[in-house]
């Protein structure tokens, strides 16, 4: 700390007005990027999440006639269809007593099926979200489940961060070198006073030394 | 010591009245068979789609023949809805009208060839387990394949009735027929 503050007490004035107003401007910037990549990151979420149930809505109305009639081959493939979307990575049907009709992808364990409750999501010890969905013919005839990796918000996530860490950079950047310029019109007097403080100081000092037994010379 | 003796009095008593173990089983295999023509029955009419003057509120299936079937699909009616529709079956004459009937079941052993009248084209969905029925004027065609129940559909039968079929129906038929009865 002592460091820092000796450190600081030899960096010129300019140099200190610069270094506070960058110090500002960064937490601010750095606070306001933080703060806008979280809240992208839930709408992220939220929009992965809904768009995941719609596509259980879409695909459960798909296959009731499949599940009506226990066509497991119908039900595979109208679930084959989800991998359209990179996101899903496994999707499954259940009959109405919880037997399983159909799947797709990678086959989930039991304890996996035990939540959400309809129209909800949850998301898994392995990161892994969930949303379910009834399947419904005159009443519930089955049900079908969805799990899609967030590996996308986290892509998203990285490139967000990269980009806001740019920005940040450049804004201080431009800050500086704005800085730089402008800080005259604050700096400029102040260094002006310090150097006639130091020439007052300078003179003061000699006319303490000046004795007055001693003969003035003449002409000073 | 005592189970053995009351089993041995059941088959003995199943022996004096004409039944064996092998007919027991055929007898359940058939039930089931009916139950599951029965359960497609009831799931057909929810894929379909009446004309708009068929009246909403009961939804009857008539069947000829085909006692087992129809028993299975009567057994709890009462809970049976399609939609907004209750759920009425009855049994009719092969030589009766069906004009007030919805859904007609022939069973195959009633209509062997398969062949049915046009009912005039009337907007009932007509059903049956007769080989080639589907091409005989017919809409859907039930068969056993592989163990497995399957159905073809025509559907230029049921368009020209005024019958609507959903896709999601048609997308599960093993076939579907264009061409009318020749």
């Amino acid at each position: 700390m002592n460091v820092l503050k000796r450190w600081l007490g030899s960096v010129p004035i300019r140099g200190k007005l610069m270094l506070f107003s960058s110090l500002t401007s960064g937490m601010a910037l750095l606070l306001a990027g933080i703060v806008l990549t979280v809240a992208d990151y839930h709408s992220g979420r939220r929009a992965l999440i809904q768009r995941l149930q719609t596509q259980a809505e879409i695909t459960a109305r798909n296959s009731s006639a499949a599940v009506a009639f226990d066509d497991a081959q119908a039900a595979t493939h109208t679930l084959e269809a989800l991998s359209a979307d990179r996101a899903i990575v496994s999707a499954e049907i259940l009959r109405m007593d919880g037997t399983l009709l159909a799947r797709h992808g990678r086959d989930m364990d039991e304890t996996a099926r035990q939540f959400p409750s309809i129209g909800e999501a949850h998301t898994e010890p392995d990161g892994l979200i969930h949303v379910n969905t009834d399947v419904q013919l005159d009443g519930r005839i089955g049900r079908l489940n969805l799990w899609a990796t967030s590996a996308e918000l986290k892509v998203k996530l990285i490139e967000h961060s990269a980009i806001l860490a740019g920005v940040i950079l450049g804004a201080l950047g431009l800050a500086l070198l704005a800085m730089a310029r402008l800080q005259r019109i604050v700096s400029a007097p102040l260094v002006r006073l310090a150097k006639t403080t130091q020439r007052y100081r300078a003179r003061a000092t000699t006319a303490c030394a000046w004795n007055p037994l001693t003969p003035m010379k003449s002409g000073s | 010591m005592r189970r053995a003796g009351i089993l041995a009095a059941l088959t003995g008593l199943a022996g004096a009245v004409g039944f064996s173990p092998a007919g027991f089983a055929d007898e359940a295999a058939t039930r089931r068979e009916d139950q599951l023509k029965a359960a497609y029955l009831f799931n057909f009419v929810k894929f379909v789609e009446w004309p708009a003057s068929v009246p909403t509120d009961v939804l009857t299936v008539c069947f000829v023949g085909g006692e087992g079937v129809h028993d299975a699909l009567a057994s709890g009616i009462d809970s049976k809805r399609v939609g907004p529709r209750r759920l009425a079956v009855r049994q009719v004459q092969e030589s009766a009208s069906a004009t007030d009937c919805n859904v007609l079941y022939l069973d195959a052993a009633v209509v062997p060839e398969g062949r049915v009248s046009s009912q005039d084209r009337l907007p009932i969905l007509t059903v049956s387990d007769a080989k080639g029925f589907a091409r005989s004027g017919g809409m859907i065609e039930v068969f056993t394949d592989s163990n497995r129940l399957r159905f073809r559909i025509n559907i230029d039968n049921a368009q020209q009735a005024g019958l609507r079929i959903s896709s999601s129906l048609l997308q599960l038929a093993a076939s579907i027929e264009k061409a009318g009865p020749k």
